[in-house]
């Protein structure tokens, strides 16, 4: 049984990278009728692999296409693509291997976490550090972008005013939804995506002389320069682990603190936050085992479930806590990261022998069909599309510009104004 | 390029077939009402009754979604009913039966309320006249990082939260005895899960949804033992009684 989960949450990860809109929690609420009935253990080996092949394969995907599977794969399609582009294969390899790096330095805390003194994470719960890490984000944000310094900010203040659009159930009031009751939902964020960046993104798409024969040869030589790019996917690990106690939008934090370690290297600070990202869904994983304080969508959705079964939640985490169940599982699901991130780049590589606007037509209607299928499965297809419509024509004036700011703003717009609340009080 | 849209329209179609029974989540995927609910279609589903749920997204969506459909099943709880945008009234005709109750317990770190109280944002003005600074958190987990994290002295959270604290209990609002509390005017303050009825469905499926199995599994382990009285309108006395002190 526990060997089936652990294949369909690899099958999972796949998915979640591959189709865009798709993350790791929808393919879990997709799952969800299935969950119902498991034990935090299965539910851990289900889970765990689902979200670390996610990152793995959604890079590919990023690198090849510009179309990001995931929030963090940003830096891989903002700054990475192009270099791929350039000749620069050896990408996918490395960012696989930096986050194998991660995973192997995850699975080594997770490991340690029960002989560690827990009051040194108390810490991490604050929200101070919290709001100490949201500053962090914009100001790096700032510094790395590649647009003007103005234009950025505005960019942040933008995304931070429509991402707070919708009925904040916590106060009760709405913001900016003129009355309309598809708004109290807030503006949703594929539509959004898909229109002020991945639309243009396609659009601008070229052809490519890529090979499979390139890609091996990408892969022999990846590994024999891993000592040379060691010491930076080490540094983005870190980085990634301090991140990822931010709740909700660590990894964001993460990709973008460790991109500003590296700004006047694009290949670095793409390898960089790759392994970022690997290290931070791990890490966000500490309160839960230690304290039973889920902290991202994916751990409220599996604690949630969990919680129907048990009747002292926090002892049975413990208790997987002290088996070697959780670096092992870690562990294998980035071994099977790694090794699926090959063959899908080479496979990838095929797509290429289609003419330019034949690949153009087959990625729009990729995306565009799971926006509709997203669409239909939340109710609201109809407003999907008003959404799309409504921000094409923002897609194409930015369509020069570098709107990572405009997109994680948006994306950390409601935490911002909830921890700033807080902080005032 | 043909062979997509086929697909896309195929994957269009599977996910929007009919069924007799919608099972209505009004709130976000993920939460306390669409595990609930995911319980339920099963305990329908194995026997043999044809449920289908539905995620609204959030309580304003869930009502609207609520009234278009036809034939229906919901969970509601005071926490929701407090928000007049998601209201649906409770009624003779559209209630079901009542689920789950949970008290709240007051937890501190020294016995008193000390300088800064934890509590969930849409429920700030349950607890506004209690003599402490209240800090808003989105949910009882939170409140929970925050007490751990010293950021504040007090937390009003639920039982199953207050379980895994190493800290005071100074309230419990399910218990006869209030200690210091006995004058406030909430000191009885519940939360329950309820579900609601609406449309034509039959007697045997309205059996099937007041008799979960889990329900009653889940409500043991949790101490969420529902307020049942055996007088419908003592019930929904009791229920509007408490949602009235949830209402802002």
């Amino acid at each position: 049984m526990e060997v089936l989960l652990f294949l369909l949450g690899i099958v999972g990860g796949i998915f979640a990278g591959l189709v865009p809109g798709i993350g790791v929690f929808t393919t879990l609420i997709l799952l969800y009728p299935l969950l119902i009935d498991l034990t935090i253990t299965q539910l851990l080996i289900l889970y765990i692999p689902l979200m670390s092949v996610s990152q793995y394969i959604g890079s590919v995907p990023a690198l090849y296409f510009k179309i990001p599977g995931e929030a963090t794969s940003f830096i891989a399609t903002e700054y990475g693509h192009d270099l791929f582009w350039k000749g620069n294969y050896d990408l996918i390899p490395l960012t696989a291997i930096g986050s194998f790096v991660a995973t192997v330095m995850s699975a080594g805390v997770i490991m340690l976490l029960p002989y560690l003194y827990e009051h040194i994470f108390y810490g991490f719960l604050s929200t101070n550090f919290v709001f100490g890490m949201i500053l962090l984000t914009g100001a790096c944000l700032v510094a790395t972008c590649k647009n003007p310094w103005l234009l950025t900010v505005t960019m942040i203040a933008t995304g931070m005013a429509l991402g707070n659009v919708g009925f904040n159930v916590n106060t009760g009031t709405n913001f900016a939804t003129f009355g309309s009751t598809w708004l109290s939902y807030g503006i949703p964020i594929f539509p959004f995506i898909i229109a002020v960046y991945v639309i243009p993104s396609i659009f601008a798409l070229n052809s490519s002389t890529v090979t499979v024969k390139q890609i091996d040869s990408a892969y022999s030589s990846a590994a024999l320069d891993v000592k040379h790019y060691l010491p930076k996917m080490m540094s983005g690990s870190m980085v990634g682990m301090i991140a990822g106690f931010v709740p909700i939008i660590g990894k964001i934090v993460g990709v973008s603190a460790s991109r500003a370690l590296y700004k006047h290297n694009d290949k670095h600070s793409v390898i960089v936050a790759e392994s970022s990202n690997n290290s931070s869904i791990f890490t966000a994983m500490i309160p839960l085992f230690l304290f039973g304080v889920p902290i991202t969508l994916g751990e409220i959705l599996i604690f949630n479930v969990a919680e129907t079964s048990y009747w002292d939640l926090d002892t049975a985490f413990r208790e997987v806590l002290s088996t070697p169940t959780l670096p092992v599982t870690i562990l294998a699901s980035g071994i099977f990261g790694l090794v699926l991130s090959w063959p899908l780049a080479r496979y990838f590589s095929h797509v290429f022998v289609l003419p330019t606007s034949a690949l153009k037509i087959c990625l729009l209607a990729i995306v565009l069909g799971s926006m509709i299928y997203l669409g239909i499965t939340k109710h609201m297809l109809g407003f999907y599309i008003i959404v799309l419509l409504a921000f094409i024509p923002l897609g194409y004036f930015l369509r020069h510009r570098d709107v990572i700011p405009l997109i994680f703003a948006f994306i950390f717009a409601k935490m911002s104004m909830t921890v700033i609340e807080r902080i005032i009080i | 390029m043909k062979k997509t849209l086929l697909t896309m329209a195929m994957i269009a179609m599977m996910s929007t077939t009919a069924s007799a029974l919608d099972l209505v989540v009004a709130s976000a995927p993920g939460g306390t009402y669409h595990k609930f609910t995911t319980v339920l279609a099963k305990s329908l589903q194995e026997q043999g009754i044809d449920a289908e749920v539905k995620v609204a997204g959030n309580c304003i969506l869930g009502k609207k979604l609520w009234q278009d459909s036809e034939d229906a099943i919901m969970f509601q709880s005071e926490a929701s009913q407090a928000v007049p945008e998601c209201n649906v009234p409770v009624t003779a005709d559209n209630f079901v039966n009542n689920v789950f109750t949970a008290g709240w317990v007051i937890v501190s770190k020294d016995g008193t309320l000390g300088n800064k109280m934890g509590v969930v944002s849409y429920m700030q003005q349950t607890v506004d006249d209690l003599d402490v600074t209240l800090v808003p958190y989105k949910n009882t987990r939170e409140i929970k990082a925050a007490f751990l994290a010293g950021e504040i002295d007090s937390g009003f959270v639920v039982q199953a939260i207050a379980d895994g604290l190493d800290a005071d209990v100074i309230l419990d609002t399910m218990s006869d005895n209030k200690g210091s509390f006995a004058d406030w005017g909430n000191n009885s303050l519940t939360l329950n899960y309820y579900l609601m009825q609406k449309g034509n469905i039959d007697a045997n499926t309205l059996k099937a949804v007041r008799n979960v199995a889990k329900f009653v599994a889940i409500a043991d382990k949790k101490k969420m033992q529902p307020v049942v009285l055996d007088d419908m309108d003592a019930q929904l006395d009791y229920l509007m009684t408490n949602e009235q002190k949830w209402a802002k």
